[in-house]
């Protein structure tokens, strides 16, 4: 079973690519300072995989959009990646909301991805 | 289509012979029988015409079931109208029995009165004597089985002969009847099938009270626009004459230029009255039309002036020329276009900009429309409303509203504030509280009122869909020759043969829509036929033929008012004033009152928002992703 095709929950051994991430400070949306990452995620155990419209196959958590020049950039993220980990916490079973908590919650990321056509054919 | 109005009687006299039933013919023919020891053995009723006509199995309408369970049908029919004999026949499909007994029949068959036939008695056999429960027939007598029975019974004169009648007063098929004969009530409570009289409003509308506006009026303006000729012909024949004739007549360059211009003029003149004024007033109001009289005043005073002048100079002075009188003649030419140009802005133009909303409320059912109007007076804006009226509102029923009580249901019901109010008047007047016709209802309770309009709707709606299905099967019968088909096995119909020849198959299930509702008083069978035929001719559907009877008509098609219908109108300001903000009248004739009010429409602001055309831009914002 490959990365891209996992059933949560179940065990896996899979090629991996390890990425750490600085954030930067800056603005959101609002005027408050955070510290952002510069990537989108989409996805989760509870999300509906089949109605992504980039044909995700599992529900796990995936890069949807990286923002040239940002932080995620710089430190090699691509889109479509898949996160299998950050910070040594297991991103296969998460929920959407608790995946977007734990990125936000500290101020370095050490993701492990897998990448289509990278970590796996 | 050939049932032979005679065949089926002799028929029915062995069958009433042998039934101990008889039936009177429009020929007011007694036929007294004497039944025969026994009922066995005779033919139903059913057989003798099955081959005639094409009565469907479940012609069953007039059926009472009496406790015994023998039931009966009868029929008795003023063979008049032939083509009508299939739908007076109530075949029944009991066979009957052996039994003899319990045979009771209130037969209140009717004729057709809207015809201006005679009200016929019909009379009525019955054998009633030995069922002790004939509690339903009206003014029956018992009489003993045997030997000579002949009761009579009137019968309120129903117009729509054409139909089953009989359903009437035995109830329907559907055990959900709302005849009052069924359900204990009298012949004489059956008030739905009348036609109001004609003269239901007092035509007394005089000739001289309707004309005498337009007539001076015209005269004015006749007089006024006959004067520019009178003038230069005058002038021409030397009127009047004791003028001495002293000037040139010669009609040098400006004379010519000035006729022609006052032919022209005085074309645009006659077209122009001709177009807008030569046409009848729609309504005879109370009060004087201002418009109109101002516009009548300033012609008059324009003529007036003009004759004055030209009066003075042919006549004092003596020196009216050609030239001259021909500039009289068209100075006053010009004159009455203005004026007229001034009559059409004031009467006409005026209200077509809208500034109010109307609503109109008819009293007894409360429907209402709202529409929107220019600024009138309260008469003119009456007269308005009732134009629209007529042609937009739906015609309105007054036997919707007095519908028969519907049958009891069980006494175990709850319903406890059925019965009316009782009060004393301790100054000797007593007095029940009798509610009104609406409320005479039994079971004015919400709940009950809810459950009944419920149940209504649902016998309207199945009646609908039997009645569509009914006519759409009709017409596919009808097929239309496309050219010389003289080989054909049947001989071609014109249009009314072929109405007449699908009517039966769809007249009991038209007649029992509008039975329940309550149209029946408003299409007579003759107005169907013709429909039907008109129908054909000119290849309409089955739907478009049914629109007349589905859907409520204007009042204008459906009422039967003459010519001319008196609205009285009832208003707290004079009604010469314009409508404002918070104008209300009331328009009533006879039952229906129509109250109207007025609401002036606002002023609107309009500003102009300009939305940057670079803020056209879109990105996509999926729910599904979060940026971190």
């Amino acid at each position: 079973m490959t990365a891209f095709q996992h059933t949560a929950g179940t065990a896996m051994e899979c090629l991996s690519i390890p990425i750490t991430l600085q954030k930067e400070p800056g603005t959101d949306s609002e005027g408050r300072e955070v510290l952002r990452c510069g990537f989108k995620i989409g996805g989760g155990i509870d999300q509906d995989h089949t109605r992504s419209p980039y044909g995700y196959t599992d529900s796990g958590v995936y890069v949807t959009e990286v923002s040239s020049g940002s932080p995620a950039d710089r430190a090699g993220l691509k889109m479509h990646d898949k996160i299998l980990q950050c910070n040594g916490y297991d991103f296969t079973m998460v929920t959407h909301k608790k995946a977007v908590d734990y990125i936000k919650k500290h101020p370095v990321l050490n993701l492990l991805v897998a990448r289509k056509g990278v970590t796996s054919t | 289509m050939s049932p032979p109005a005679v065949a089926w009687i002799p028929i029915m006299d062995t069958e009433s012979l042998k039934s101990g039933f008889s039936e009177i013919s429009n020929r007011s023919r007694r036929i007294v029988t004497t039944p025969s020891g026994g009922g066995g053995g005779h033919t139903p009723i059913g057989g003798g015409f099955a081959g005639g006509t094409n009565i469907n199995g479940g012609i069953n309408g007039g059926i009472i079931h009496s406790a015994g369970g023998g039931s009966v049908t009868s029929l008795s029919l003023p063979g008049r109208h032939h083509h009508r004999n299939h739908h007076h026949h109530r075949s029944h499909n009991h066979s009957r029995s052996g039994r003899n007994s319990r045979r009771e029949e209130p037969l209140l068959e009717t004729p057709e009165s809207g015809h201006g036939s005679e009200i016929m008695d019909h009379q009525v056999v019955l054998s009633a004597a030995q069922s002790p429960d004939n509690n339903r027939a009206p003014s029956i007598a018992q009489t003993p089985r045997e030997g000579h029975e002949v009761i009579e019974v009137q019968i309120l004169p129903q117009d729509d002969g054409w139909g089953d009648a009989a359903t009437a007063v035995t109830g329907n098929t559907s055990d959900r009847s709302n005849s009052p004969i069924g359900n204990g009530g009298t012949v004489n409570s059956i008030k739905w099938a009348t036609i109001p009289q004609e003269n239901q409003s007092s035509d007394n509308l005089g000739w001289c009270q309707r004309y005498v506006g337009s007539v001076i009026g015209a005269g004015i303006v006749v007089i006024a626009v006959a004067s520019p000729i009178v003038m230069v012909v005058g002038h021409r024949i030397g009127f009047p004459s004791s003028r001495p004739v002293t000037n040139t007549r010669e009609c040098g360059p400006e004379c010519h230029a000035f006729l022609l211009a006052l032919t022209v003029k005085l074309v645009a003149l006659f077209g122009a009255v001709w177009a807008i004024f030569w046409r009848g007033s729609p309504a005879t109001m109370p009060r004087i039309f201002f418009f109109r009289a101002i516009t009548l005043l300033l012609a008059f005073l324009a003529a007036f002036t003009f004759w004055l002048f030209y009066w003075v100079r042919a006549e004092e002075d003596g020196d009216l020329s050609i030239v001259g009188a021909t500039a009289f003649a068209g100075g006053l030419a010009d004159a009455l276009l203005a004026i007229h140009y001034l009559g059409v802005l004031l009467t006409e133009v005026r209200q077509l900009q809208p500034q109010f909303q109307v609503t109109v409320v008819r009293s007894p059912d409360g429907m209402s429309k709202q529409w929107i109007m220019g600024s009138l007076s309260i008469q003119r804006a009456a007269v308005w409303v009732l134009q629209n009226y007529y042609s937009e509102f739906p015609l309105y029923n007054p036997h919707l509203d007095r519908m028969p009580p519907i049958r009891k249901r069980q006494p175990s019901m709850n319903n406890s504030t059925a019965t009316s109010f009782k009060f004393y008047d301790f100054d000797g007047i007593s007095s029940t509280f009798t509610p009104t016709g609406r409320m005479s209802r039994r079971g004015s309770s919400h709940n009950e009122r809810f459950y009944e309009e419920h149940e209504y709707e649902r016998r309207v709606r199945k009646r609908r869909a039997r009645l569509v299905a009914a006519t759409e099967e009709a017409f596919t019968h009808i097929k239309r020759l496309q050219d010389e088909q003289g080989k054909g096995p049947a001989v071609p119909l014109d249009a009314m043969e072929a109405a007449a020849a699908v009517f039966p198959s769809l007249a009991r299930p038209l007649q029992k829509y509008l039975r329940v509702t309550r149209q029946q008083p408003w299409h007579t069978a003759e107005s169907v036929l013709h429909h039907l035929a008109a129908c054909l001719r000119l290849g309409l559907a089955p739907r478009a033929f049914l629109d007349r009877y589905l859907s409520y008509q204007p009042v204008l098609q459906g009422s039967r008012e003459g010519s001319v219908s008196s609205w009285a109108l009832v208003s707290d300001f004079s009604v010469s004033r314009t409508v404002g903000k918070d104008t209300n009248f009331l328009l009533r004739n006879g039952e229906v009152s129509l109250y109207v009010t007025v609401a002036p429409l606002p002023h609107f602001n309009i500003t102009e928002q300009v939305v940057d055309p670079k803020s056209n831009k879109f990105t996509l914002r999926l729910s599904s992703e979060t940026s971190v």
